[in-house]
Protein backbone atom coordinates (compact mmCIF):
# COMPACT_ATOMS: atom_id res chain seq x y z
CA UNK A 1 0.00 0.00 0.00
CA UNK A 2 1.17 3.03 -0.84
CA UNK A 3 1.75 6.49 1.56
CA UNK A 4 -0.06 8.53 -0.32
CA UNK A 5 -3.65 6.46 -0.69
CA UNK A 6 -2.82 5.46 3.21
CA UNK A 7 -2.96 9.36 4.07
CA UNK A 8 -6.05 9.33 1.90
CA UNK A 9 -7.61 6.96 3.77
CA UNK A 10 -6.91 8.07 7.38
CA UNK A 11 -8.36 11.57 6.65
CA UNK A 12 -11.45 10.57 5.40
CA UNK A 13 -11.78 8.96 8.95
CA UNK A 14 -13.64 12.17 9.99
CA UNK A 15 -16.85 11.14 11.86
CA UNK A 16 -19.96 13.00 13.31
CA UNK A 17 -22.45 12.04 16.44
CA UNK A 18 -26.18 12.11 15.92
CA UNK A 19 -27.99 15.37 15.35
CA UNK A 20 -29.36 15.14 18.96
CA UNK A 21 -26.09 14.72 20.34
CA UNK A 22 -26.26 18.65 21.81
CA UNK A 23 -29.64 17.65 22.91
CA UNK A 24 -28.02 14.69 24.83
CA UNK A 25 -25.35 16.57 26.26
CA UNK A 26 -27.28 19.37 27.50
CA UNK A 27 -30.01 16.39 29.29
CA UNK A 28 -26.75 14.90 30.77
CA UNK A 29 -25.13 18.25 32.03
CA UNK A 30 -28.85 18.67 33.46
CA UNK A 31 -28.98 15.11 35.51
CA UNK A 32 -25.58 15.78 36.46
CA UNK A 33 -26.61 18.98 38.04
CA UNK A 34 -29.71 18.12 39.45
CA UNK A 35 -28.56 15.77 42.37
CA UNK A 36 -27.31 19.20 44.24
CA UNK A 37 -30.39 20.42 43.80
CA UNK A 38 -32.66 17.50 45.33
CA UNK A 39 -29.83 16.89 48.23
CA UNK A 40 -30.20 20.94 48.62
CA UNK A 41 -34.14 20.96 49.01
CA UNK A 42 -34.08 17.93 51.64
CA UNK A 43 -31.74 19.87 53.15
CA UNK A 44 -34.02 22.90 53.31
CA UNK A 45 -36.94 20.94 53.82
CA UNK A 46 -35.04 19.44 56.97
CA UNK A 47 -33.87 22.54 58.59
CA UNK A 48 -37.81 23.29 57.89
CA UNK A 49 -38.97 20.37 59.61
CA UNK A 50 -36.56 20.47 62.56
CA UNK A 51 -37.69 24.31 63.61
CA UNK A 52 -41.52 23.44 63.82
CA UNK A 53 -41.19 20.31 65.49
CA UNK A 54 -38.93 22.36 67.95
CA UNK A 55 -41.74 25.41 68.07
CA UNK A 56 -44.47 22.88 68.55
CA UNK A 57 -42.31 20.83 71.73
CA UNK A 58 -42.45 24.64 73.27
CA UNK A 59 -45.61 25.62 72.76
CA UNK A 60 -46.33 22.61 74.63
CA UNK A 61 -44.44 23.11 77.19
CA UNK A 62 -45.18 26.75 77.69
CA UNK A 63 -48.01 27.29 76.05
CA UNK A 64 -47.21 30.41 74.76
CA UNK A 65 -44.48 31.28 71.39
CA UNK A 66 -41.82 34.02 72.13
CA UNK A 67 -38.28 34.15 72.28
CA UNK A 68 -38.35 33.68 76.13
CA UNK A 69 -40.10 30.88 75.67
CA UNK A 70 -37.68 29.45 72.88
CA UNK A 71 -34.65 30.70 75.06
CA UNK A 72 -36.61 28.36 78.30
CA UNK A 73 -36.36 31.49 80.37
CA UNK A 74 -40.04 32.41 80.59
CA UNK A 75 -41.02 31.16 83.73
CA UNK A 76 -37.66 33.49 85.25
CA UNK A 77 -39.08 36.74 86.64
CA UNK A 78 -37.29 39.76 86.47
CA UNK A 79 -36.10 40.12 89.94
CA UNK A 80 -34.59 36.48 89.52
CA UNK A 81 -32.74 37.51 86.58
CA UNK A 82 -31.30 40.78 88.14
CA UNK A 83 -30.33 38.40 90.98
CA UNK A 84 -28.86 35.76 88.64
CA UNK A 85 -26.92 38.91 86.69
CA UNK A 86 -25.00 39.83 90.43
CA UNK A 87 -23.13 36.07 89.53
CA UNK A 88 -21.97 36.83 86.20
CA UNK B 1 -32.98 38.27 21.07
CA UNK B 2 -31.22 35.26 20.05
CA UNK B 3 -28.72 36.12 17.70
CA UNK B 4 -27.13 34.19 14.69
CA UNK B 5 -24.89 31.87 17.27
CA UNK B 6 -22.57 30.50 14.29
CA UNK B 7 -20.81 34.24 13.96
CA UNK B 8 -20.32 34.36 17.19
CA UNK B 9 -16.87 33.61 18.21
CA UNK B 10 -15.84 30.60 21.01
CA UNK B 11 -15.37 33.37 23.91
CA UNK B 12 -18.17 35.15 23.98
CA UNK B 13 -20.11 31.67 23.28
CA UNK B 14 -18.26 30.61 26.42
CA UNK B 15 -18.43 34.07 28.50
CA UNK B 16 -22.47 33.59 27.84
CA UNK B 17 -22.48 30.19 28.38
CA UNK B 18 -20.93 30.74 31.77
CA UNK B 19 -23.83 33.42 32.26
CA UNK B 20 -26.21 30.80 32.02
CA UNK B 21 -27.29 31.26 27.86
CA UNK B 22 -27.85 27.14 27.66
CA UNK B 23 -28.38 27.79 23.49
CA UNK B 24 -24.79 29.35 23.92
CA UNK B 25 -23.13 25.92 25.58
CA UNK B 26 -25.09 23.58 22.67
CA UNK B 27 -23.46 25.88 20.07
CA UNK B 28 -20.28 24.97 21.65
CA UNK B 29 -21.10 21.47 21.26
CA UNK B 30 -22.57 21.51 17.43
CA UNK B 31 -19.80 23.24 16.65
CA UNK B 32 -17.41 21.13 18.54
CA UNK B 33 -18.47 17.21 18.16
CA UNK B 34 -16.93 16.19 14.94
CA UNK B 35 -13.79 17.13 16.25
CA UNK B 36 -14.71 15.14 19.25
CA UNK B 37 -15.63 12.44 17.70
CA UNK B 38 -13.36 11.67 15.15
CA UNK B 39 -11.05 11.92 17.67
CA UNK B 40 -12.82 9.62 19.91
CA UNK B 41 -13.53 6.85 16.78
CA UNK B 42 -9.96 7.31 16.10
CA UNK B 43 -9.19 6.48 19.63
CA UNK B 44 -11.34 3.61 20.42
CA UNK B 45 -12.98 2.37 17.47
CA UNK B 46 -16.28 2.33 18.31
CA UNK B 47 -19.22 5.07 17.68
CA UNK B 48 -21.49 4.23 21.07
CA UNK B 49 -18.26 4.22 23.09
CA UNK B 50 -16.80 7.71 21.46
CA UNK B 51 -20.50 9.34 22.02
CA UNK B 52 -20.27 8.26 25.91
CA UNK B 53 -16.99 9.90 25.99
CA UNK B 54 -18.22 12.69 23.81
CA UNK B 55 -20.76 13.26 26.43
CA UNK B 56 -18.34 13.41 29.08
CA UNK B 57 -16.10 15.73 27.37
CA UNK B 58 -18.78 18.29 27.05
CA UNK B 59 -19.84 17.75 31.01
CA UNK B 60 -16.35 18.19 31.99
CA UNK B 61 -15.94 21.54 29.82
CA UNK B 62 -19.27 22.72 31.10
CA UNK B 63 -17.68 22.11 35.12
CA UNK B 64 -14.49 23.55 34.37
CA UNK B 65 -15.23 27.00 31.67
CA UNK B 66 -14.66 29.45 34.12
CA UNK B 67 -11.10 27.94 34.13
CA UNK B 68 -10.81 28.27 30.51
CA UNK B 69 -8.28 31.21 29.36
CA UNK B 70 -8.73 32.78 26.03
CA UNK B 71 -5.02 32.17 25.80
CA UNK B 72 -5.60 28.27 24.73
CA UNK B 73 -7.68 27.55 20.97
CA UNK B 74 -11.14 25.08 22.54
CA UNK B 75 -9.78 23.09 19.85
CA UNK B 76 -7.22 21.91 21.33
CA UNK B 77 -8.66 22.26 24.85
CA UNK B 78 -11.52 19.70 23.77
CA UNK B 79 -9.09 17.71 22.32
CA UNK B 80 -6.87 17.24 25.50
CA UNK B 81 -9.98 16.34 27.58
CA UNK B 82 -11.11 13.75 24.82
CA UNK B 83 -7.35 12.31 24.71
CA UNK B 84 -7.54 11.62 28.61
CA UNK B 85 -10.96 10.34 29.11
CA UNK B 86 -10.09 7.53 26.19
CA UNK B 87 -6.67 6.90 27.75
CA UNK B 88 -8.48 6.01 30.91
CA UNK B 89 -11.35 4.65 29.03
CA UNK B 90 -9.51 2.05 27.23
CA UNK B 91 -7.14 1.25 30.73
CA UNK B 92 -10.53 0.74 32.08
CA UNK B 93 -11.80 -1.71 29.63
CA UNK B 94 -8.65 -3.30 28.13
CA UNK B 95 -9.25 -6.67 28.05
CA UNK B 96 -12.87 -6.56 26.68
CA UNK B 97 -11.73 -4.30 24.00
CA UNK B 98 -9.12 -6.95 22.17
CA UNK B 99 -12.02 -9.73 22.32
CA UNK B 100 -14.34 -7.72 20.70
CA UNK B 101 -11.97 -6.31 18.15
CA UNK B 102 -11.65 -9.72 16.85
CA UNK B 103 -15.21 -10.43 16.94
CA UNK B 104 -15.91 -7.48 14.84
CA UNK B 105 -13.34 -8.48 12.25
CA UNK B 106 -14.53 -11.66 11.98
CA UNK B 107 -18.26 -10.85 11.19
CA UNK B 108 -16.66 -8.48 8.39
CA UNK B 109 -14.53 -10.00 6.53
CA UNK B 110 -17.41 -12.47 6.13
CA UNK B 111 -20.40 -9.90 4.66
CA UNK B 112 -17.93 -7.35 3.56
CA UNK B 113 -19.81 -8.20 0.42
CA UNK B 114 -22.89 -6.22 1.46
CA UNK B 115 -20.87 -2.86 2.41
CA UNK B 116 -20.49 0.32 0.17
CA UNK B 117 -16.92 1.02 -0.65
CA UNK B 118 -15.95 4.00 0.99
CA UNK B 119 -17.81 2.64 4.32
CA UNK B 120 -16.40 -0.82 3.91
CA UNK B 121 -12.38 1.58 3.56
CA UNK B 122 -13.45 3.35 6.37
CA UNK B 123 -14.01 0.77 9.03
CA UNK B 124 -11.38 -1.50 8.12
CA UNK B 125 -9.08 1.68 8.44
CA UNK B 126 -10.85 2.00 11.03
CA UNK B 127 -10.06 -1.42 13.11
CA UNK B 128 -6.59 -1.75 11.72
CA UNK B 129 -6.07 1.52 13.78
CA UNK B 130 -7.31 -0.57 16.93
CA UNK B 131 -4.11 -2.67 16.11
CA UNK B 132 -1.85 0.25 17.06
CA UNK B 133 -0.48 0.67 20.85
CA UNK B 134 -2.02 3.99 21.80
CA UNK B 135 0.94 5.62 21.63
CA UNK B 136 1.27 5.25 17.97
CA UNK B 137 -2.89 5.45 17.33
CA UNK B 138 -2.67 8.88 18.86
CA UNK B 139 -0.13 10.52 16.98
CA UNK B 140 -2.11 9.12 14.07
CA UNK B 141 -5.11 10.63 14.80
CA UNK B 142 -4.05 13.93 15.55
CA UNK B 143 -1.20 14.35 13.12
CA UNK B 144 -3.02 12.09 10.20
CA UNK B 145 -6.44 12.63 10.74
CA UNK B 146 -7.10 15.81 12.56
CA UNK B 147 -4.68 17.41 10.53
CA UNK B 148 -2.41 18.83 13.60
CA UNK B 149 1.28 19.81 13.05
CA UNK B 150 4.18 18.57 14.28
CA UNK B 151 4.56 21.09 16.16
CA UNK B 152 0.96 21.03 18.14
CA UNK B 153 0.77 16.93 18.20
CA UNK B 154 4.00 17.57 20.53
CA UNK B 155 2.32 20.14 22.60
CA UNK B 156 -0.78 18.16 23.06
CA UNK B 157 1.43 15.09 24.12
CA UNK B 158 3.37 16.60 25.99
CA UNK B 159 6.62 15.14 24.00
CA UNK B 160 8.82 16.14 21.98
CA UNK B 161 8.85 17.12 18.14
CA UNK B 162 11.38 14.05 17.19
CA UNK B 163 9.30 11.34 19.32
CA UNK B 164 6.15 12.83 17.39
CA UNK B 165 7.95 12.14 14.04
CA UNK B 166 9.31 8.52 15.56
CA UNK B 167 6.04 7.33 16.62
CA UNK B 168 4.17 8.73 13.46
CA UNK B 169 6.84 6.54 10.89
CA UNK B 170 6.61 3.29 13.21
CA UNK B 171 2.60 3.95 13.21
CA UNK B 172 2.87 4.75 9.41
CA UNK B 173 4.79 1.38 9.21
CA UNK B 174 2.58 -0.39 11.10
CA UNK B 175 -0.48 0.04 9.98
CA UNK B 176 0.22 -0.58 6.19
CA UNK B 177 1.66 -3.95 7.55
CA UNK B 178 -1.91 -4.54 9.36
CA UNK B 179 -3.36 -3.64 6.13
CA UNK B 180 -1.54 -5.93 4.14
CA UNK B 181 -2.19 -8.77 6.12
CA UNK B 182 -5.19 -8.49 6.88
CA UNK B 183 -7.18 -7.27 3.87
Amino acid sequence: MKDKLLQDLLLKQQYIFGDNFSDLVMYSIHETSAPIVKHLSWFVSGIAASLLICAAVVYLQDGQLNIDAFLGISSLQNDTLNELSLYL
Amino acid sequence: MHVNQSKISDFELIQNAIQGQQYSFSEIVRRYQPLIATTAMGMLGDLDQAQEIGQQVFIRFYKSMNNFRNEAKLSTYLTRITINLCLNHLKRNQNFRNRKLDLVLATNSASSDNFDKDFEEKELINQALQYLSENQRIVIVLRMIQGYSTQETAELLGIPKGTVLSRLKRAMDNLKDILTKHY
